[in-house]
C-alpha cells in the first residue's frame, strides 16, 4: 500500500497535472482502479487540481440542474411567472428584426436612388413590411437587367424576387 | 451588325470585363452627345458670325449644312451602338430587351438614312448650288427630316416605347392616366384613327406600288402622333422616378419625341410656304437637338448599367 502511494506521488510528479478530461472522469468515478488511485493521490496533494476539480463539480451541478429543468416541465405557476419575461423577449426580438428590415430597406432605397430616383423611397412608404426588398429588387431587375440589379442590391433572395420567365 | 456587335464586345458593355479606362469612358457616355451638340452649335454660331461679318450667306449656309451632316451622322451611329449595347444588357424574355431591340432597329434605320441624307444633302450643297436657294434647301431639309422621322423609324420607336410602357406597368409605375392625360390622348387617338383610316382607304383605292407607298407615307403622321402619345404616357413614370439615370434615359426619349414632332412641323410649314425657306436652317437645330436626345437615351441607360455593375465607378 505504501509502495502504491509512493508510486502515485512519483508518477504525478513525473507526468505533471492530469488533464481536464481525466479529472472529469475522476470526479465521475469512471477511471479504472489504479488510475483512480493515482489521480486521487495527485489531487489530494495538488491545490491547482483541487480548484479544477471544484470547478468541474460546479459545472456538473449546473448542467444536471438544467437537464432536470428540461426533463421536467415547469409548473403552471412558474410558467405564468415567466410569461411577461418571455413576451418582452419576443417583442424585443420582433422590434430588432423590424428595425433591421427597415435599415436594410432604407439602405437599398439609397443604393437605388442614383438609378431609379425617388421612386424606391416612395415605394418604401407604400409597401408592407417585408415586401419592399423583393419589390425593389424586381424593379431594379426590370430597368437595369438582372446582372446589374444583383450587383447593386446584393440581396441573396433576388432570384426569388425576380418575375417569372424573365431570367433564362 | 457584326461590326457593331464586335464594337460593343470590345467596349465590354455586355460583359463584366473590360479595361478600367474603357469602363470609365463608357460610364460617362452621356457627355459625348452633349459634346458633339456643343461643337456643332459652336460651329453654327461661328458660321453665323461669318455670315454677319462677310455678308456671304451661301458660304455660311453650306458650312452649316456640312457641320450638321457630320454631327448628325456621328450622333446617329453613336445612338445605334449604344442601343445595341443596351439590348445586350438585358436577358432573354425581359420586356426592356425587346424594347431596346426595336429602338436599336430604329436607330439603325435612322443611321442609314442620316448617312444617305448627309451625303446627298449635307455634302451635296456647296456655295454654287446655294444660289438656287429655296429649292435646294427645301430638298435637303426634307431629306434630313425623312431620315430621322420616317414611318419605319417612327413605327419601330413606337414599338420600343410600348415595351418601355409595359415595363413601367410591371414595375407599378404606370397607373390610370390622369384627367389631363385623358383629355390630351382621347382626341389625339380619335384624330389619328380617322387619319389612318383615310390613309389606308386612299392607299387601297390606288392600284400598284405607288398607292402602297403613298399610303405608307400618309401613315407617317398618325404613327408620329402615336409615338407622341406613348411619350406623353411615359411622362408620369419619369416624373415619379425623379432625377435618376433611368428617368433621364426615358426623359431624353420623351424630349426626342417632342423635338421630332417640332422638326416635322417645321419642315411641313417651310415646304407649305407658311414659313420662309431660311427657317429650314433654324429648323435643323430642332433635328440636331432631337438626334442628341435620341442618343442621350441609350447613353444614360449604358451609364446606369455600367455603374451598377462596377461599384468602383459609382463615385465617379
Amino acid at each position: 500500500m505504501y509502495i502504491w502511494k509512493w508510486l502515485a506521488r512519483r508518477v504525478s510528479r513525473v507526468l505533471g497535472h492530469p488533464s481536464s478530461t481525466r479529472l472529469l472522469d475522476w470526479v465521475a468515478g469512471e477511471l479504472d482502479g489504479r488510475l483512480q488511485a493515482a489521480t486521487s493521490g495527485h489531487v489530494f496533494t495538488c491545490t491547482k487540481c483541487q480548484r479544477e476539480t471544484e470547478r468541474i463539480r460546479a459545472l456538473l451541478a449546473r448542467s444536471s440542474a438544467a437537464l432536470d429543468y428540461a426533463a421536467a416541465p415547469p409548473s403552471a405557476e412558474h410558467a405564468v411567472e415567466r410569461l411577461p419575461e418571455l413576451l418582452r423577449n419576443q417583442a424585443l426580438i420582433r422590434a430588432t428584426q423590424e428595425r433591421y428590415r427597415q435599415e436594410r430597406a432604407l439602405r437599398l432605397a439609397a443604393v437605388l436612388r442614383p438609378y431609379l430616383g425617388q421612386y424606391p423611397l416612395s415605394l418604401l412608404e407604400r409597401s408592407e413590411s417585408g415586401e419592399y426588398v423583393p419589390r425593389a429588387c424586381r424593379l431594379a431587375g426590370l430597368f437595369l437587367g438582372s446582372q446589374a440589379a444583383a450587383a447593386l442590391t446584393d440581396v441573396p433572395g433576388l432570384e426569388a424576387a425576380r418575375p417569372e420567365g424573365h431570367i433564362p | 451588325m457584326s461590326l457593331t456587335a464586335n464594337t460593343t464586345a470590345w467596349m465590354a458593355l455586355a460583359h463584366d470585363g473590360g479595361s478600367a479606362l474603357t469602363l470609365r469612358w463608357v460610364s460617362q457616355a452621356s457627355r459625348w452627345p452633349w459634346l458633339i451638340f456643343a461643337v456643332a452649335t459652336a460651329a453654327a454660331v461661328g458660321g453665323g458670325a461669318g455670315w454677319a461679318i462677310l455678308g456671304y450667306p451661301a458660304g455660311a449656309a453650306s458650312f452649316w449644312w456640312r457641320v450638321g451632316a457630320v454631327s448628325l451622322t456621328m450622333l446617329a451611329f453613336g445612338e445605334y451602338i449604344l442601343c445595341l449595347a443596351c439590348w445586350r444588357f438585358f436577358e432573354q424574355g425581359a420586356p426592356l430587351r425587346r424594347g431596346w431591340l426595336f429602338l436599336t432597329l430604329a436607330a439603325g434605320v435612322r443611321a442609314a438614312g442620316v448617312t444617305v441624307a448627309a451625303l446627298t444633302g449635307g455634302f451635296g450643297i456647296d456655295s454654287g448650288s446655294m444660289a438656287s436657294g429655296r429649292t435646294v434647301h427645301a430638298a435637303a431639309t426634307w431629306g434630313l427630316g425623312l431620315a430621322i422621322a420616317n414611318p419605319l423609324t417612327t413605327g419601330l420607336s413606337l414599338a420600343g416605347l410600348c415595351y418601355v410602357l409595359k415595363t413601367c406597368r410591371e414595375g407599378g409605375l404606370l397607373r390610370k392616366p390622369s384627367p389631363g392625360e385623358v383629355g390630351f390622348l382621347v382626341p389625339l387617338v380619335l384624330f389619328l384613327g380617322a387619319r389612318s383610316f383615310t390613309a389606308l382607304r386612299s392607299a387601297a383605292g390606288v392600284p400598284g406600288a405607288a398607292g402602297l407607298l403613298s399610303g405608307a407615307s400618309a401613315l407617317a403622321g398618325p404613327l408620329l402622333g402615336l409615338f407622341l402619345a406613348a411619350a406623353v404616357l411615359l411622362c408620369r413614370p419619369v416624373q415619379q422616378m425623379g432625377e435618376g439615370l433611368i428617368a433621364r434615359c426615358w426623359g431624353a426619349s420623351i424630349a426626342a419625341a417632342f423635338l421630332t414632332v417640332a422638326g416635322v412641323l417645321g419642315n411641313w410649314a417651310t415646304s407649305a410656304g407658311y414659313l420662309p425657306w431660311q427657317y429650314g436652317i433654324f429648323n435643323s437645330l430642332a433635328w440636331l437637338l432631337a438626334a442628341t436626345a435620341f442618343t442621350l437615351a441609350p447613353a444614360h441607360q449604358v451609364e446606369a448599367v455600367v455603374r451598377a455593375r462596377h461599384p468602383w465607378l459609382r463615385s465617379s
